[in-house]
């Protein structure tokens, strides 16, 4: 029967989050500005269905105009159709580093917590010297070690954060691991997976989607700085951080070639810290009511 | 406070957005007269990255050359003719094809009070030929046989016959160094505090952001023109054009296109856009499949408007290459013997095998013009039928590929020779020895050429010589040039007795700022 | 206090043990030869065999690492750099001071902005300023700091030309690289003052201390400000560490020489011992901010002073209650 129990107490609880988003002004604001950005990665082919380096030569550095909401940059490309295609990039990029660092994260966390003792004592001083090089560091010399692609970029970053995902899980499985139904599951004789993915793990999804929806901002910010020291992706893959890096040195003379893509990074992160802030406060028991 | 920051911001936005364009100013070019001005203590350079250390035989930058030649001396120097002038050797004379005799003057001293000697001129040969960083440059040069035969008269061995041999005993790297005091200190501490019998010595140096060079008071030559020369390095190139701007600097070296059209109009400021020792190329890599091809390769250069690459990459500081030889270099010849058609390369790939296109691999490293260049060419290709992915690479990685993996197709790469000779200025990427990814040339023909070219005394001969070598790289389509590439320095009215230098290693001893 | 410290300091030991470890493995497997660096274009395999030889990289890799942790323990010896023949640790001790300027200009700059806007936001919240304040500091939270990096040069140096661009020989030249790091963190300090504020000015002694007739900025900073400076001393600390060792972009942008910078140009050039021993001492510094943000909370709240003398789970505690907190 706990199974029951627990999936009505999950969906509710699900609801309940939902309703208090949905009152939170902040919190609509910041998932229209995702939305807009979804949306707008999703047109990228239809607003420049040529692509994102169709290039004319004969119409370089153009201020923005009506032909080109945004201008052009230095190769003579539409702006705006960079900074649409550069949307999947950077949410590409975003998602997939969280989910790849959630994941392991949450494989170490949890298997610290719950087996405890030597397993945790292994796993968490481990940590501790991954936790030890500063995440950009260790993203800069992993970019360094395997050369600059997407594939390399999500890996750096995701590598970045992995500790820091296997702390929250591993305290938020320490906090629900000692409580009666699990004591229940296990007298019933589930096995440990089964008791961490089916009983543990639903209990203490409310930190685990706040910290990964804030990692998704960091993991965009962090893309476009490594791709703006040249150690991400580079052009003629419109990211929004290598367009920066080499709109720099048109800065005094063509504004709008670091205006528009700083904006999207932006607004991006703006949408998402929204977005999470009220996450967490709806999710947060103590503010309930 | 924050909300005074984000007004700011906003403001600055709506700014960026409106006001597209930069102000017009009146322009920059009156003449001054420097007779009623007071002269500056300290003449202040940017440079673009910081010399690793300033010992001649290790240091292969342009940075460093221009650090070395204020406080080192060469045994001849190459002017602005391309002429061969007296420094720290007085006359000359060639014994035979492999022989030169130097006479050294007999005033000059080191900034440690020892006096420069024959034995100090043997000593900096010896290390050019035995150093890890230098010796593959002066393979032609025979160390062991270079003899002091007094005190102050040196004969230069040579392993062949090698007309270049003034160019190399003019370069940054033959600057001569003071024999007991390596000995003495070892070669580390002599790259940090280095002792010359240049005009100037260094007096400080702040790590990662300047160096301070104070005038040689018992220098032999006319004394250098400014009392002290700051060179401060900002690796930032829009932020050295905005020192320049902003009066913190009286010269600034490797000005960006963007920046030097607005230099030129504004007051107070003159921009020096001259050509270089520079060629950039797109090297077409013989042992691949594909552009083993001639007419593969014939395709890719037709397919390409250089007109267009070189305003859009360098502005109106890049012309159209019609060599693989900068016009700067005396043997340069115009050979180019192809015209841009994008019909004909299509025409071409087809009679190659290639009806529907054909995909290509490119490589080149993160450089602002190589990387601006790749977009822009893949691009023209792609008109064409020639689908060509270029990846960019970091130099310790594409170094490393090239030599592992056998290269790409094409990569985009330029060719300086720092001391204006052809030999240089040809460089090794063409030789078969040469195995680096860009040309992995086995053609044997072309590599007796260049030997010959090399060894010819003769001016007339070797010109002729090396318009061959031109000839057959160009119209064979080893490489396709691209762009023939300005120097651009910028600087303050202020600034008296600058002069251009092709191979951007300007020297500084006679400069100076006035107020 | 003493004692916990020096414990702590002592486990560092093993952990920097395995940083260098993993970075050194990293390194090697990194492409590109550094002697091959080091050497002109046309340089020979003859002449890269030599220079990796006076390099010692010719020797196997477990041979190097155990020769490098040899070196440091029994001689303090970093190894030398590739490129200049400084070695390591006079070139760090030549760039740090760098560093830690402008890390502390840029905190010193967040934290003013930051607390005064959090107690303001919090004293007078659902006011104007507090809306604006909190949607600011979340804009600020936004900014990429290179891209704000750029929009302050682009102000202040080349429209108004009142700062420099670039350089660190002049105090003016810090003002816009800390106020481009201030912000975001200032917006985070901001958030935390403000969330902790209001949370603290509910409590019933905030109450006690406004029935007994103090005077309402006496509460504010005094008994208020006070309680809620745990969470905001963890902010402040962590900002502090990521700044010391995230400045690499900023930096850049600003021509500033410091340790981040030294950092991405040994790895262009694969200057590997300067490359280990920023990454070490960056390691190392950011632990000691660690620990010192832990000491200070025993400073700022006797209940945590007292639970270093005995308690068992000493580690555990001050972050903890830090979190519990926040």
């Amino acid at each position: 029967m706990p199974k029951d129990t627990v999936k009505t107490q999950r969906t509710s609880m699900w609801r309940d989050v939902w309703k208090r988003l949905c009152h939170n002004k902040a919190a609509m604001f910041g998932l229209a500005l995702l939305c807009l950005i979804f949306i707008g990665a999703l047109l990228a082919g239809v607003v420049g269905p040529e692509g994102y380096d169709f290039q004319v030569l004969r119409e370089r550095n153009q201020p923005p105009s009506l032909a080109h909401p945004f201008g052009t940059d230095g190769a003579g490309r539409d702006l705006l159709v960079r900074i649409l295609y550069g949307a999947r990039i950077s949410l590409l990029i975003g998602f997939s580093a969280v989910i790849v660092s959630v994941s392991v994260g949450t494989v170490i966390g949890a298997a610290a917590a719950y087996y405890g003792d030597k397993v945790d004592n292994v796993l968490m001083r481990f940590i501790d010297v991954w936790m030890a090089i500063p995440s950009i560091l260790l993203s800069i010399a992993i970019m360094a070690a395997f050369g600059s692609s997407i594939h390399n970029l999500v890996l750096a970053i995701a590598i970045g954060s992995i500790p820091g995902h296997a702390r929250v899980v591993r305290s938020a499985v320490l906090s629900v691991k000692n409580q009666e139904f699990i004591e229940a599951a296990i007298s019933n004789g589930a096995s440990d997976f089964r008791i961490i993915t089916r009983y543990i793990l639903p209990n203490c999804m409310a930190p685990i989607i706040v910290q990964a929806t804030m990692s998704v901002a960091k993991a965009i910010l962090s893309a476009s700085s490594l791709s703006f020291i040249g150690l991400g992706v580079t052009q003629p893959t419109p990211e929004w951080g290598a367009m920066l890096s080499v709109g720099r040195n048109a800065i005094r003379d063509y504004p709008w070639i670091i205006t528009f893509p700083g904006l999207a990074i932006m607004m991006t992160i703006y949408g998402i810290n929204l977005f999470g802030d009220s996450l967490r406060d709806a999710m947060d028991p103590r503010l309930k009511h | 406070m924050k909300r005074m920051m984000s007004l700011l911001l906003a403001a600055a936005m709506c700014l960026s957005l409106a006001a597209c364009g930069p102000k017009s100013k009146p322009s920059g070019s009156e003449s001054v007269d420097f007779e009623q001005m007071t002269k500056k203590d300290k003449l202040t350079v940017v440079l673009s990255s910081e010399p690793v250390n300033l010992n001649p035989q290790t240091c292969n930058m342009l940075n460093g050359y221009i650090t070395e030649f204020l406080i080192y001396d060469t045994l001849v120097q190459i002017d602005e003719n391309g002429e061969i002038q007296p420094n720290l050797a007085t006359e000359w004379e060639k014994i035979d094809d492999t022989h030169i005799r130097f006479k050294l003057r007999q005033d000059a001293y080191f900034s440690n009070g020892q006096q420069m000697t024959a034995e100090d001129v043997v000593y900096t040969i010896q290390r050019c030929c035995t150093m890890s960083a230098t010796k593959s440059t002066y393979k032609y040069f025979d160390g062991e046989n270079t003899k002091a035969e007094d005190e102050f008269t040196v004969v230069v061995a040579l392993k062949q016959p090698f007309a270049a041999v003034y160019s190399f005993l003019a370069h940054a790297y033959s600057s001569v160094v003071c024999k007991s005091y390596i000995e003495e200190v070892g070669d580390e501490q002599a790259g940090l505090a280095p002792i010359g019998t240049g005009a100037y010595v260094l007096d400080n140096w702040t790590a990662g952001s300047s160096l301070l060079l104070k005038r040689n008071d018992k220098f032999w030559g006319e004394p250098g023109a400014s009392d002290a020369i700051e060179l401060k390095i900002i690796k930032e190139v829009a932020n050295r054009a905005i020192e320049l701007e902003t009066g913190n600097t009286d010269i600034a070296l490797d000005i960006s296109a963007n920046d030097a059209s607005r230099i030129e109009t504004a007051s107070g400021l003159k921009m020096m856009a001259e050509p270089g020792y520079r060629t950039t190329f797109l090297g077409l890599n013989l042992s691949k499949e594909e552009t083993a091809n001639p007419k593969v390769r014939e395709a890719m250069a037709c397919a390409l408007d250089l007109e267009l690459v070189c305003e859009a990459v360098y502005e109106q500081y890049g012309k159209p290459a019609d060599s693989i030889m900068a016009p700067t270099i005396a043997e340069y010849a115009n050979v180019k013997g192809y015209t841009y058609d994008v019909e004909r390369a299509k025409q071409l790939l087809a009679e190659a095998g290639y009806p529907n296109g054909i995909t290509l691999t490119g490589r080149c490293q993160t450089n602002v013009d190589f990387k601006a260049t790749a977009e822009i060419v893949q691009n023209m290709w792609k008109e064409a039928g020639i689908n060509c992915e270029i990846q960019v690479l970091d130099k310790a990685t594409y170094i490393e590929r090239g030599k592992t993996d056998g290269g790409t197709n094409v990569t985009i790469t330029s060719q300086t020779a720092t001391t204006g000779n052809s030999y240089q200025a040809i460089g090794t990427t063409f030789s078969t020895a040469s195995r680096n990814g860009i040309i992995n040339s086995s053609d044997e023909e072309l590599e007796k050429m260049i030997s010959d070219a090399a060894a010819q005394y003769d001016d007339a001969t070797r010109a002729e010589d090396y318009k061959k070598v031109q000839d057959h790289i160009v119209n064979n389509y080893y490489a396709i040039p691209i762009a023939f590439t300005d120097i651009l320095t910028g600087m303050s009215n202020n600034v008296q007795g600058y002069v251009h230098s092709p191979a951007n290693t300007p020297d500084l001893t006679y400069v100076c700022a006035y107020q | 206090m003493l004692k916990y410290a020096a414990k702590r300091l002592l486990m560092l030991i093993p952990v920097l043990l395995g940083v260098t470890f993993i970075i050194f493995t990293l390194l090697h497997f990194t492409p590109g030869n550094p002697a091959e660096m080091l050497l002109p274009d046309d340089a020979t395999e003859e002449q890269i065999i030599q220079k990796e030889e006076e390099l010692g990289l010719h020797r196997p890799f477990l041979v190097q690492y155990f020769d490098y942790i040899k070196n440091i323990v029994t001689k303090g010896d970093f190894g030398t750099s590739y490129t200049t023949g400084r070695s390591v640790s006079e070139e760090i001790f030549i760039r740090f001071p760098r560093t830690i300027a402008l890390a502390s200009a840029s905190i010193v700059v967040s934290i003013i902005m930051g607390i005064l806007c959090g107690i303001i936001s919090a004293t007078k919240q659902y006011s104007t300023f507090d809306h604006i304040a909190v949607a600011v500091s979340m804009v600020g939270v936004s900014m990429p700091n290179f891209w704000q990096g750029l929009l302050n040069i682009l102000i202040f140096s080349v429209w108004l030309n009142i700062l420099p661009p670039s350089g660190f020989d002049h105090w003016t030249c810090w003002i816009l690289p800390a106020i481009t790091i201030g912000t975001s963190s200032s917006a985070n300090i901001m958030r935390m003052t403000r969330s902790t504020m209001l949370e603290v000015v509910r409590q019933d002694y905030i109450r006690t201390a406004r029935a007994k007739g103090q005077t309402e900025n006496k509460i504010r900073f005094q008994h208020a400000l006070k309680n809620a400076m745990i969470p905001i001393v963890t902010v402040i600390g962590n900002s502090f560490g990521s700044m010391l060792c995230g400045a690499v972009v900023t930096e850049s942008i600003f021509s500033i020489a410091g340790l981040g910078m030294l950092l991405v140009d040994s790895i262009n050039v694969r200057n590997w011992p300067m490359v280990q021993g920023c990454v070490l001492f960056l390691a190392l510094i950011h632990a000691v901010v660690n620990l010192a943000v832990d000491l200070l909370y025993a400073f700022i709240d006797p209940r945590i002073k007292s639970q270093y003398g005995g308690g068992k789970k000493v580690k555990a505690m001050p972050k903890m209650a830090a979190k519990e907190a926040a």
